[in-house]
């Protein structure tokens, strides 16, 4: 089973795997930059870098990006926080055992972010549920009144809804990492050191946890800043997210913004690869100098 | 107990989600203020699922792209991860495989858009399945490649000596090993094609409809009931299956602690 | 002979797992610097037991005394018990310095103070040079001396070992087990030692008790320990004495001879095996 052929054969697996993916998003982003240099596409006349100079010089660029990674970094960072208390309600006291609990946190993954979207226009917006009962209670006389979240300019209505759709699958991954870390008997372990539950939580359970899923945290992140459905429905009209700012100069019918279009998309599609591989590659480090040293 | 009340509070707040949904799919109307519809009807119902609304034919489509995607993308998944489990720069690969999910599907679909024209594929629920397949199979091969440990190593060996040839090392020690994990896989595959609108809507340039692109229409052109009856069409497959997956995770569970 | 006051005793204490009774009026008194060892087969209730004394699972019943001090109804943190699992946890985000510091910080000691007790603990556990090492970059043997050292900075009043040594190679083990031993005494360290093995009890313990069926029998010295059919000492005596000497009857003898021939490669073998 070990022999060479065996390991040839299965390298040639993984170059597979490897190219099935990276071949085209490779091609992909060398079209990309091709394009928005002016060098292929029907608008093509030779090289230039007005295009560029375009999407860089535009104000709205940069409040973009800006916009989505504050939209991305705040929904992070609220369901984090509500997992990790939901975990703690929940999971951390299960010792050996998955918690009886952890049933409940499958159902949410059947929503996809459309209909999360339509939840929340409809429970949160401002003809919607809340609205309704607001004024049944005599606090709103119209619509108007009631402080919706939805297509709010701060992307709050965004924010919450993708705390909605990402707790769950937090809370999930909190589970299994603390089973796989053995976090109950580490835990355990401490307090017969002498560390308070306080104590137990900021020196073994949260660095333990955060460590783990780093890796999972930043995906998250950036699919999140990157998404599309969320802030189409429930987002405002400006400043829009980033996939919405890409999607809607994409499909234009004047195609002569293609190619900012694809400057765009460049340069987020870079960015977002840069901060995954720089996540992933300290990890990776840090990892290799714990084992080495 | 905190704990349960906290579940019930929870399931309940689920619960409600879906009702409204169910409540709204039957509204005949549904002014504001009034906190329940005025009449019900089941026009919207009658609408979505008449074969000359396009919602029927959708959710077929939806439904045939979706397990194309999740039973390649399993499939190929589970045959490459091998390959990328053993090879040396196996942490470098994975990071590979994450980067579809780092950058955003509508810039993967804008991105490939050029190849799709050029293959004639842009446009076509093909086109839209070879996108989707990229996406699903990176998240496969990720899944899957934790399958193969020192463990199963072990066990191949084992199983090679009392005589196994490579196909019964297949059918009688690596698929039933690996089979919660597949159903997992497939179930998870299947979801991220049945729930794909961004790469639908760039690769599919507006001329593939899926159940997805219905509700987003009925949404956009403001009949919300419309809306809720395409969205409860997309949460009815995903949630038996959760249900089911459920199940069967729970046992995959215990079976573990039990050994 | 006077009477001494037992430094840790626990009297008729109780305890119910989800519905079950574990066991039941379950009483031990432990003197101070010495170490009790317990024989217990898997499932006798032993390591329920440990984590009831060291606050992790509560008590239904009884009362539990450490140093003239009531200790049951406080929180694990506030016992000054410490409990060492059977696998040497150690935490993985530490190296295997602050591992053996983690107690100390909790407890802000001086950082000076720290560096110096953690460095003579390295020293006593043979672990030199192996400070800036993360759990995943020792061996079985290292990790277990390293959790014994992070047990033993923090000076607890009673040490509660879960057969500590069952997962380490036969060569590593015995080593352990008179490291175990020096540095106990060397440090007047408490300790309850649960273990399977008749052997290692008898080498680590000063005193002796049986768990089994939920029944805790302590005895008052080695040699009633020693005598009393429940330890197995008397049965493991017999056996290795049968082994020994032959007896007549050419098919009997044959047979011991092929059980004796089976034991001794076995013993080189454990002892070629080193994977330190």
């Amino acid at each position: 089973m070990s022999s060479t052929a065996e390991h040839r054969a299965s390298d040639r697996w993984a170059v597979l795997a490897v190219g099935l993916v990276a071949a085209p998003l490779a091609a992909g982003l060398v079209f990309m930059v091709l394009y928005s240099l002016g060098v292929v596409g029907m608008l093509a006349d030779g090289f230039t870098l007005l295009h560029w100079a375009r999407v860089l010089g535009d104000a709205r660029t940069w409040i973009t990006l800006g916009f989505s990674v504050w939209v991305g970094a705040a929904s992070m960072a609220a369901s984090l926080g509500l997992a990790l208390a939901l975990h703690a309600a929940f999971g951390a006291g299960a010792r050996e055992r998955e918690s009886e609990s952890v049933g409940l946190w499958y159902a949410p993954l059947a929503v996809p972010p459309l209909v999360a979207a339509l939840f929340s226009v409809t429970v949160l917006g401002s003809a919607g549920l809340l609205s309704r009962l607001a004024h049944a209670f005599g606090w709103i006389a119209s619509p108007r009144e009631f402080p919706s979240p939805v297509y709010s300019r701060s992307g709050a209505g965004i924010v919450i809804t993708h705390v909605a759709l990402v707790t769950p699958f937090l809370v999930l991954l909190f589970e299994r990492l603390a089973r796989n870390e053995r976090l109950a008997c580490l835990a355990e372990t401490a307090r017969t050191l002498g560390a308070t539950a306080a104590q137990t939580w900021m020196r073994v359970r949260l660095p333990v946890l955060m460590r783990a899923a780093t890796p999972a945290l930043c995906v998250y992140f950036l699919a999140l800043t990157g998404a599309l459905e969320v802030p189409l429905l429930v987002g405002a009209q400006y400043p829009p997210m980033i996939s919405v700012a890409i999607e809607r100069r994409f499909s234009q019918f004047d195609i002569s913004t293609r190619p900012e279009a694809y400057a765009l998309a460049t340069l987020y599609a870079v960015l977002s690869a840069a901060v995954l591989l720089s996540v992933f590659s300290v990890r990776r480090k840090r990892e290799r100098r714990e084992r080495g040293a | 107990m905190m704990r349960r009340a906290l579940v019930t509070a929870l399931t309940m707040l689920g619960l409600g989600c879906i009702a409204l949904l169910a409540l709204l799919s039957v509204a005949r109307r549904w002014p504001w203020p009034a906190v329940v519809p005025v009449g019900l009807q089941v026009r919207q119902w009658r609408e979505v699922l008449d074969p000359a609304s396009g919602v029927g034919g959708a959710a077929l489509r939806s439904s045939i792209m979706a397990v194309t995607v999740a039973a390649l993308a399993t499939l190929g998944g589970f045959v490459t991860s091998r390959g990328v489990a053993r090879h040396p720069q196996r942490h470098r690969l994975l990071m590979m495989l994450n980067l579809p999910f780092a950058v955003s599907p509508v810039v993967l679909g804008v991105s490939l858009s050029y190849f799709f024209l050029r293959f004639d594929l842009a446009g076509h629920a093909a086109g839209v399945v070879i996108a989707q397949f990229i996406v699903a199979y990176a998240y496969a091969v990720i899944l899957l490649s934790g399958f193969w440990n020192p463990e199963v190593a072990a066990l191949i060996e084992l199983a090679v000596t009392f005589g196994a040839d490579r196909v019964q090392v297949w059918r009688r020690v690596l698929l039933p090993l690996a089979r919660p994990l597949l159903v997992l896989c497939l179930l998870q595959t299947f979801l991220i094609s049945w729930f794909d609108y961004a790469l639908t809507l760039v690769v599919g340039a507006g001329r593939v409809s899926t159940l997805t692109t219905a509700l987003y229409q009925y949404f956009g052109s403001g009949d919300l009931r419309l809306a809720a009856t395409c969205a409860l069409l997309l949460l009815a497959p995903p949630l038996a299956a959760i249900a089911l997956h459920q199940r069967l995770a729970s046992a995959a569970v215990a079976a573990q602690w039990e050994a | 002979m006077d009477q001494i006051e037992p430094e840790f005793r626990v009297q008729n204490i109780a305890v119910r797992l989800g519905g079950d009774l574990i066991f039941d009026a379950v009483s031990l008194a432990a003197e101070a610097r010495t170490t009790l060892a317990v024989i217990g087969a898997s499932g006798s209730g032993k390591t329920t037991l440990l984590r009831a004394i060291a606050g992790l699972v509560p008590i239904a019943r009884g009362s539990i005394h450490l140093g003239g001090r009531r200790v049951d109804a406080l929180p694990p943190n506030r016992r000054n018990i410490v409990y060492l699992n059977q696998e040497p946890l150690l935490f993985p985000h530490l190296d295997l310095f602050d591992n053996m510091a983690f107690g100390l910080r909790l407890r802000k000691v001086a950082d000076a103070d720290v560096r110096g007790r953690v460095d003579a603990l390295i020293g006593s556990l043979e672990l030199d040079g192996l400070g800036g090492r993360f759990p995943h970059a020792l061996s079985g043997g290292q990790r277990q001396r390293a959790a014994f050292g992070r047990a033993l900075a923090v000076e607890p009043a009673m040490l509660l070992l879960d057969e500590p040594f069952s997962n380490l190679d036969p060569r590593t083990r015995a080593s352990m087990q008179l490291l175990f031993k020096r540095v106990s005494r060397e440090r007047g360290i408490s300790a309850i030692f649960v273990t399977h093995d008749l052997k290692e009890s008898l080498q680590i313990g000063d005193r002796f008790a049986v768990l089994r069926d939920g029944r805790l029998r302590v005895f008052g010295d080695r040699a009633a320990f020693c005598r009393d059919p429940s330890s197995g000492v008397a049965r493991e005596a017999q056996y290795w004495s049968e082994v020994a000497t032959p007896v007549a009857g050419g098919s009997v003898r044959s047979g011991r001879e092929q059980a004796a021939g089976m034991v001794e490669p076995l013993t080189h073998r454990e002892d070629d095996h080193d994977d330190e």
